[in-house]
């Protein structure tokens, strides 16, 4: 693990992985929109309505498989000090957040129709505003220090205290009575869901999870080049008092601020 | 022990810990996360305030929808066990209907009639094509019954 | 097994589900991409001023 806590050996490695992630992301997506929309029957219940959960589903999946892999990251960066591992944190949480935003739009728009309602408190739509709640909350909380490092700790505390959340959000159409109907795919036993409508949901899960990789090393390369950009400022500003303290027709060099000769 | 062995050893103590929390926090409010109350909780009166506004769950039992003359409806919420009788003077939703699921928002009359202020439709997560459903209709006749059933079990 | 998307009562949330998913997406997408490439242009701009000065204070 540790050979890749250089960063340059991460941008490496992301420079090959991103094209092969953004081709797997852009043909996954192609073949789930059109089984969506042209290869996939409409539901004996819920007639064509029913095409929204090959959106709504994975987006709810990347919402919580975001989190989860924030959280392992903060765990890592707090056990083993891996420096890569706490910029994933912040980097990955604006992307989880927009799986999240999706996810509780088109369940709305899912639900209105089906259900009757546009919202109810219950366990399932709760706890995943609370995931809402938690990126926001993260994203805020990270970007409130003006040192970058104990902002960086603070977010990491707020992962994984709020994990604790994905189980409820997991088991909470078993746990409690709710208006969301309990799961279909991953649960123990065959899923409950046509193999036909299977294949749309499962292909744009995986275009999801692909696309969240191409997100993933763009923002992660913004998070390193963000510290470089800051180690370079330092610099030049170093440079800059040099300069203005070295004062040629004196022919005497003044130190600069740190102590070290012109 | 090495720090990186007592940051583990932390980080395993505090999840634990969390975990506890959250798991005995959830077990005491249990009740009230409830969802919705079933026609047994109402009929046995369980441990309700049954004066107050609340939502009453279960299947719509079959062939007890009525259209009243005042343009209202009437139906029947079942649990298999008990039943309770609804009537609601709004537009029902799309997917409302018999031997289906339903969450109803309402107060209870002093007639044991359930007076509903909102009603949805509750469906399960069973997902296939109306062909196979009526496919399935013709070799195992009792299967959206049994479907629906299992939603009123929770 | 027909499976073409059939224009009904409520096929304006089913559009408007995937609408919402792709404008998100691409929100995100786009702001992703900028970032990077603006911070990647400023450390190249910053480093071709660090080296610089270094070589001509170097050089002097």
């Amino acid at each position: 693990m540790h050979r890749f806590a250089n960063p340059a050996r991460f941008l490496r490695l992301a420079d090959r992985v991103l094209p092969v992630a953004a081709a797997v992301a852009a043909l996954s997506g192609a073949v789930g929109l059109y089984l969506a929309f042209l290869a996939s029957p409409p539901d004996y219940q819920q007639g064509e309505t029913v095409r929204i959960m090959y959106v709504h589903v994975p987006a709810a999946w990347m919402a919580m498989f975001v989190y989860a892999s924030m959280a392992l990251a903060a765990a890592v960066g707090f056990v083993w000090k891996h420096p890569l591992a706490d910029l994933y944190t912040k980097a990955a949480a604006p992307i989880g957040a927009t799986f999240t935003a999706i996810c509780l739009i088109t369940g709305s728009l899912w639900g209105a129709p089906m259900w009757g309602t546009w919202w109810v408190w219950d366990a399932r739509l709760t706890s995943v505003l609370i995931l809402f709640f938690l990126y926001l909350g993260y994203l805020a909380l990270v970007n409130a220090f003006d040192d970058p490092e104990r902002g960086i700790k603070a977010g990491a505390i707020l992962v994984l205290v709020g994990a604790v959340n994905l189980p409820i959000i997991k088991f909470s159409v078993d746990w409690w009575r709710t208006l969301h109907q309990p799961a279909s795919v991953s649960r123990i036993g065959t899923p409950t869901i046509y193999e036909t409508m299977l294949w749309p949901l499962l292909a744009m899960a995986v275009a999801f999870t692909a696309l969240h990789i191409v997100l993933a090393i763009w923002r992660l390369r913004a998070e390193i080049l963000e510290r470089k950009v800051q180690v370079l400022q330092t610099l030049q500003a170093g440079q800059a008092r040099t300069a203005a303290t070295a004062t040629p027709s004196s022919g005497v060099a003044s130190p600069t601020a740190d102590g070290t000769p012109g | 022990m090495t720090r990186k062995k007592r940051r583990l050893y932390i980080l395993g103590i505090c999840g634990l810990a969390l975990g506890t929390a959250a798991a005995l926090v959830l077990t005491a409010m249990g009740d009230t996360l409830v969802f919705f109350r079933s026609p047994t909780e109402v009929a046995t009166g369980a441990a309700l305030d049954l004066d107050r506004p609340f939502r009453l769950g279960g299947m719509v039992k079959t062939d007890s929808v009525e259209r009243q003359d005042d343009g209202s409806v009437a139906f029947i919420v079942t649990d298999f066990a008990h039943e309770v009788p609804v009537v609601y003077a709004g537009i029902l939703p799309d997917l409302f209907r018999e031997g289906q699921g339903v969450v109803t928002e309402g107060r209870l009359g002093p007639d044991g009639v359930f007076v509903a202020d909102e009603v949805l439709a509750r469906h399960d997560e069973t997902y296939m094509p109306p062909e196979v459903a009526e496919a399935l209709d013709a070799s195992d006749p009792g299967w959206r019954t049994r479907a629906a059933t299992s939603m009123t079990g929770q | 097994m027909d499976g073409a998307f059939q224009i009904d009562q409520h096929a304006a949330y089913v559009i408007g589900a995937y609408a919402v998913a792709a404008v998100g997406l691409l929100g995100i997408g786009l702001a992703s991409w900028q970032r990077q490439r603006r911070l990647r242009r400023q450390a190249d701009v910053l480093e071709f001023q660090v080296r610089n000065r270094r070589r001509r204070r170097r050089d002097a």
